[in-house]
């Protein structure tokens, strides 16, 4: 009646997902495709730059150990916006606004050293107070900022992967605006503030700028460890993220949860914001806190585990300051090599993932065959 | 008879998942111009059967020849250019589109859509279809987007229509209108295989039935040459002797009562209706039912995931409107075996150890959890139910399914219950990891715990409870005791041919030794009322 169609066919390969996870496979699958990139990021490189390879590789690597503290705290800051949104991720809410909650808490830090500097800067009294002051404002705004959408989700059952976007795109158009009432619309930014008497700057210490936000970062990714691994709150946590029915099951609160792990959320962003604030930049514009999309990539890609995310934002860390060097000595002119360089290494991860979950086989040619009339 | 054109003939189909046999050296036999009816429990075979038709799954054995040939169906496109089409029971629609639009999706017609439509309506008015091509598919009730199922297959130029429980969502009348344009398309000479549970629309509407049972091919029989009686012994089955044994003792006061029940399913069509039941303890009440009768709502109202209309009591005291956590805030040890076991009962992505933690984790005092004991209880369980497992610490999604059921069964019944609801416990589990589950739920019913028993073997059914409570559509047929009832009343009772509440003056539900007096029943349904009001 219809006309004969393939009888047999098979197509060229299956892709079937992986029941046998070995975590030997997984880290040589890893391994290869890294070292792949690697190598395609080298021949870029010598296409663009046209020197000897010797000369690129010691400029990368005196670019990156140049100022070893600050390849540390490019590392730390990494780590932090990573550890940062792991406790909302473990529970599946997907929090994109870690860029958002760190601009704004930056934000109220700045705003406070810049109208109390002058009182601050009377008594160390006053100083004290005055940083007390903006790392309570700091965590509070960071807070409010990832409360809101959790209640939203909570209470409306929004998404919250948009809303917590858009809230970036607030909190950026919120620094433009306060920038410009502070510097009453004379400039793009306020620059750096107290930068005479240094009021509200977070201290020194081992007379180095960075090491005690290093520190601090350390501190809260050892905690945030624990509280997962540990404690009642971490746990309620991770049963949200594998099965909201289970939780509701054996009787928790998930509302509560989602909120009150948003609240932690918040307070850890809120440091790194008062950070940036009060010991790293001393001041706020649109870029601070840029590193949120890379730290949600790499903290989910690094499975939530604070050792191996340590490792890739050591690596990350290292080729960024590397690579910028390798372009200013090579008079690039911009630092999109370095972007390029980040973003191959980035997608061979990402397709070394495909091939740890998934197998693929490919499937014999059959002979087509004819079936009899 | 024989003479007629074949549409369809299946030879010896077999095919299996995971060792198990869903459906086993078939035979199948479908004229053209009939209407046929495949019956059988659930789990009998029926759905792998016409989902191998319509090319979704490949027969392991067997043969299939479609108008005399041979064919192999490897895609629903394949099924589409034999001409068969089916209509699934969960329709395939895109909600934003137009009826138009659906029914011509994914079909390369360079025809203008005047054109187009002008086939359709020659289709709807041949067979008279009621439907407005230019009604997007949200705004339309469940009954017209059936009919753009239908059209959507007809269109295809299908000659073979396979209906996946059409009557299950649509009214009295509705059903008529189905009926007839049934009827008209097999006089146009289309073959019609319809898969339904309601008998009495079995002998209705179709010329032959063929009967399935456990995924083997029972017997096909003349519509006009058999009576409902018949056909349900066929469905059910002999007794087979069984090695459980009904657990004798003497039952208690009534633990668990529930008036007036009535709930909804997800997308708020009813679940359940009026009805009243209790457990005692040390007692095994079944639930029968066709799949999707409201069994599962049932089991979720009763532990505080559902809410519903009515009132439960627990010893007397009402646990209306109670959430999970403040049932067990006051004591109540209710344990609950869900049907879905990874979805709602464990976490799937989480060891054993933490599954074990899930029910104990907040009873320690401080703000820490205690893995060591949850550890301990881990290696105990596994050792007591001869878990299979590498190690404690193994996720449960790893384990089979008979191993991650007694995980659950054994969490559940660790926390020492006095109450257990309990969903086909023993899906999908092998023959001793079956019995294991039985023995368990025995002696539990040995300690006075009220054990309500879910099931889908009526021969598990009658020989493992003390009473039945046979629901059809949500609506109570009856409770019966199974030393004093047979499958075929079962049986006649799911299909809702058989209804013990209508001639019979008792209400069922009741216990006559009910701990609440009837004056407090009012109050509570009152206070029920003002309650769902806020």
């Amino acid at each position: 009646m219809k006309e004969k169609t393939e009888k047999l066919r098979t197509p060229l390969f299956t892709i079937s997902k992986r029941t046998d996870f070995s975590f030997k496979r997984g880290l040589l699958i890893r391994a290869i495709m890294i070292s792949a990139s690697l190598l395609v990021a080298l021949i870029i490189s010598l296409i663009i730059i046209k020197k000897p390879v010797g000369q690129i590789l010691s400029a990368l690597f005196r670019g990156a150990f140049l100022m070893p503290d600050k390849l540390l705290l490019d590392t730390c800051l990494l780590l932090g916006f990573g550890i940062a949104v792991v406790p909302a991720f473990r529970m599946k809410y997907w929090n994109m606004g870690a860029n958002g909650q760190v601009l704004v808490s930056a934000l109220s830090s700045v705003v406070l050293m810049f109208y109390l500097g002058e009182w601050g800067s009377r008594s160390g009294l006053n100083n004290v107070l005055l940083i007390l002051l903006m790392f309570a404002s700091s965590i509070i705004s960071s807070v409010i900022w990832a409360v809101i959408p959790a209640i939203f989700k909570a209470k409306f059952g929004t998404n919250e992967t948009l809303f917590t976007l858009m809230m970036n795109y607030i909190a950026i158009a919120l620094v433009s605006y306060i920038n410009f009432v502070m510097t009453k619309g004379t400039k793009e930014s306020v620059g750096i503030v107290n930068s005479l008497h240094h009021t509200g700057w977070f201290p020194t210490l081992f007379g180095n700028d960075y090491m005690f936000s290093i520190v601090i970062i350390v501190l809260m990714t050892l905690f945030v460890t624990f509280y997962m691994t540990k404690t009642k709150h971490g746990f309620e946590a991770i049963v949200c993220g594998d099965s909201i029915k289970t939780a509701k099951y054996v009787g928790m609160n998930t509302n509560k949860i989602t909120i009150r792990t948003l609240i932690l959320s918040g307070i850890l962003t809120g440091i790194i914001g008062f950070l940036y604030a009060s010991a790293i930049n001393h001041t706020v514009t649109e870029a601070t806190g840029g590193l949120g999309f890379t730290a949600v990539l790499l903290s989910w890609l690094s499975n939530f585990n604070p050792l191996v995310m340590a490792l890739v934002c050591f690596f990350l860390a290292f080729l960024t300051n590397g690579t910028s060097k390798v372009s200013s000595q090579f008079r690039l002119g911009s630092n999109d090599l370095s972007n390029v360089i980040i973003g191959l290494i980035f997608f061979s991860i990402l397709v070394s993932e495909f091939f740890i979950r998934y197998k693929i086989r490919f499937n014999k040619r059959i002979k087509r065959q004819e079936v009899s009339e | 008879m024989e003479n007629r054109e074949i549409a369809i003939q299946c030879n010896n189909i077999s095919k299996h998942f995971k060792g198990v046999y869903a459906n086993k050296n078939i035979n199948l036999t479908l004229y053209k111009g009939e209407i046929l009816s495949i019956l059988g429990e659930n789990g009998s075979g029926k759905t792998t059967l016409m989902n191998m038709l319509s090319g979704i799954y490949q027969p392991e054995e067997g043969e299939i020849y479609i108008n005399g040939e041979l064919a192999s169906i490897h895609s629903p496109k394949d099924a589409f250019t034999y001409g068969i089409g089916m209509v699934h029971q969960h329709f395939k629609l895109v909600e934003v589109f137009t009826a138009l639009e659906n029914i011509i999706l994914g079909i390369n017609d360079r025809r203008s859509v005047k054109e187009i439509t002008a086939s359709i309506k020659e289709i709807t008015s041949k067979y008279g279809f009621e439907i407005d091509l230019n009604k997007k598919i949200y705004n339309m009730s469940v009954s017209e987007k059936q009919t753009v199922e239908i059209v959507k297959v007809l269109y295809r130029n299908a000659n073979i229509l396979i209906l996946d429980e059409p009557t299950a969502v649509l009214t009295p009348q509705e059903i008529d209108k189905l009926f007839f344009v049934m009827e008209k398309m097999r006089d146009d000479g289309k073959s019609i295989i319809i898969i339904t549970h309601k008998l009495n629309e079995v002998m209705r509407i179709s010329d032959r039935i063929t009967i399935l049972r456990k995924g083997e091919y029972i017997t096909t029989l003349n519509t006009n040459e058999t009576n409902e009686k018949e056909i349900t012994e066929f469905m059910v089955g002999r007794k087979i002797d069984l090695k459980l044994e009904r657990l004798r003792i003497l039952a208690g006061p009534p633990v668990l009562e529930a008036r007036n029940l009535r709930i909804l399913k997800d997308d708020g069509t009813v679940a359940i209706e009026n009805l009243n039941f209790f457990l005692r303890g040390g007692q095994i009440l079944g639930v029968a039912g066709i799949a999707g009768c409201g069994q599962k709502e049932l089991c979720e109202a009763i532990v505080g995931l559902r809410p519903y209309e009515g009132v439960i009591t627990h010893k007397g005291e009402s646990i209306n409107g109670f959430t999970p956590q403040m049932i067990k805030d006051i004591g109540i040890r209710m344990s609950f075996i869900p049907e879905d076991r990874l979805g709602l009962g464990l976490a799937p992505d989480l060891s054993i150890t933490d599954n074990l933690l899930l029910k104990t984790y907040d009873e320690k005092k401080g703000i820490l959890v205690d893995r060591k004991s949850a550890r301990n209880d881990a290696v105990q369980l596994i050792e007591r139910y001869k878990v299979v497992t590498p190690s404690t610490e193994t996720p449960v999604k790893n384990l089979s399914g008979g191993n991650v059921q007694k995980i659950l069964v054994g969490r559940e019944i660790g926390n020492d219950p006095n109450v257990i609801i309990t969903a086909y416990p023993v899906r999908g589990l092998d023959i001793n990891s079956s019995y294991m589950i039985y023995d368990i739920l025995n002696e539990e019913k040995s300690k006075n715990t009220a054990i309500l028993f879910v099931g889908e073997d009526l021969d598990v059914l009658m020989t493992f409870c003390d009473k039945i409570m046979v629901l059809c559509h949500g609506v109570n047929m009856g409770i019966v005791h199974t030393k004093n009832t047979t499958k075929e009343e079962i049986g006649l009772m799911m299909t809702g041919s058989l209804d013990l509440t209508k001639d019979n003056k008792k209400i069922f539900g009741f216990a006559d030794d009910s701990l609440v007096t009837d004056e407090k029943w009012e109050e509570l349904l009152r206070e029920d009322q003002i309650r769902r009001k806020k």
